[in-house]
């Protein structure tokens, strides 16, 4: 290797050194504002916000829509519960009264849901980022917590009605 | 090749006038299937029917059955309050409606699964914006439990056809029920093409002896 060849070269070599500094940056600023604006809550981030928006405003939905077909489980559960608090013979009481109190759960699961999706809204493209992203974010939450209420309820429900059918 | 694929095109191409709806792709005598189980009595076998059902609509005026005798009805279930699924459907059962305009043998019913929320004043409101007749498009509100027992009934079309969804909910899919109780046809809502669809499977309904 010349000495011309290593000073010819350099420039290029400089140029290359400084690109990677730079996007090795950006990325770190980038790592570091998801971190802070989201307290933590680590998304994908990419360089076009609406992307961003729309990712996490798809997360909502995709646990919504998982759940959402349950709501005529929920219902069926809960009408074959009170059927068998209506039949003949009789339950007993504290069976009356434990199908009841799951009968209420079912509900308030499905009533969960209810308010959710009557509150729920997409935010505006006007709305700012960061406000828009931590909306979208403390929505997801919401939505994962009626997501497991329902899930669980079925659950109890179903448990329940195998047990009342065991007993008789 | 190009001037094949032109007539191969037009011969598929629906043809823009109300109430009819001609040129369909489909053969002509092509019949509907009937959805769900049939019913043995002795003898005789009776294709599925929906059950009976009454509920209050945006007049305050109680829908059964019978307010759908002799008539082909679509059925969706929604609710005011939904945001991005409920509006779309709306927007192609309008397009249905339209298409229909004038033909008393087209009903449409959409059911609100918020009976909590969608009171008949919500409903008369969200009707009265949508700019339909209450004698054709009926939104019902009722006992909670009897909504969902009725979208079990017109849902049977999930049981049996993978494309439809697994549960019944507010995905946008349309029900076609025809003049005798029984379940025809489906679509997805939210699609115009399958909404097309739809448009001829009604005509064929109607046409049906």
């Amino acid at each position: 290797i010349t000495p011309y060849m290593y000073y010819r070269n350099l420039p290029i070599f400089l140029l290359l050194v400084l690109l990677y500094a730079c996007q090795a940056n950006e990325s770190n600023n980038q790592h570091q504002s998801a971190e802070e604006e989201n307290s933590g809550h680590v998304i994908a981030i990419t360089k076009d916000p609406r992307i961003d928006r729309a990712k996490l405003y798809e997360e909502v939905m995709n646990i919504h829509d998982e759940v959402m077909p349950k709501m005529s489980d929920i219902n069926r559960i809960k009408r074959q519960l009170r059927g068998m608090t209506e039949a003949e013979p009789p339950l007993k009481e504290e069976q009356i009264k434990k199908a009841k109190e799951q009968i209420k759960a079912l509900d308030d699961a499905s009533e969960a849901m209810m308010s959710w999706m009557r509150e729920f809204k997409q935010p505006a493209p006007e709305v700012p980022q960061k406000e828009a992203m931590a909306l979208l974010v403390e929505e997801k939450g919401k939505i994962s917590k009626v997501s497991e209420m329902m899930l669980q309820s079925i659950k109890d429900g179903q448990e329940l009605i195998t047990e009342l059918k065991k007993d008789k | 090749m190009l001037l094949l694929a032109l007539l191969a095109c037009d011969s598929n191409t629906v043809v823009d006038q109300p109430g009819i709806v001609s040129n369909i792709s489909t053969n002509p005598s092509q019949e509907l299937r009937f959805y769900g189980n049939p019913s043995i009595n002795g003898s005789d076998t009776a294709n599925y029917q929906i059950p009976s059902f009454s509920f209050l609509d945006q007049d305050s005026q109680i829908i059964t059955n019978s307010t759908f005798s002799d008539k082909v009805y679509v059925v969706d279930f929604f609710f005011t309050s939904c945001p991005t699924i409920c509006p779309k459907v709306k927007q192609q059962m309008l397009r249905l409606y339209e298409k229909f305009e004038g033909n008393q043998e087209v009903a449409f019913l959409s059911h609100s699964i918020d009976t909590r929320h969608d009171s008949v004043p919500v409903l008369k409101d969200y009707a009265n914006k949508m700019e339909v007749s209450s004698d054709r498009w009926h939104f019902v509100t009722g006992n909670k439990d009897d909504i969902y027992e009725m979208a079990d009934a017109y849902f049977i079309v999930a049981k049996e056809d993978p494309t439809a969804p697994g549960g019944f909910d507010h995905s946008g899919r349309l029900i076609l029920i025809d003049k005798n109780r029984h379940v025809r046809a489906h679509c997805n809502g939210t699609d115009p093409e399958d909404v097309d669809r739809m448009m001829a499977d009604i005509n064929l309904l109607l046409n049906e002896k």
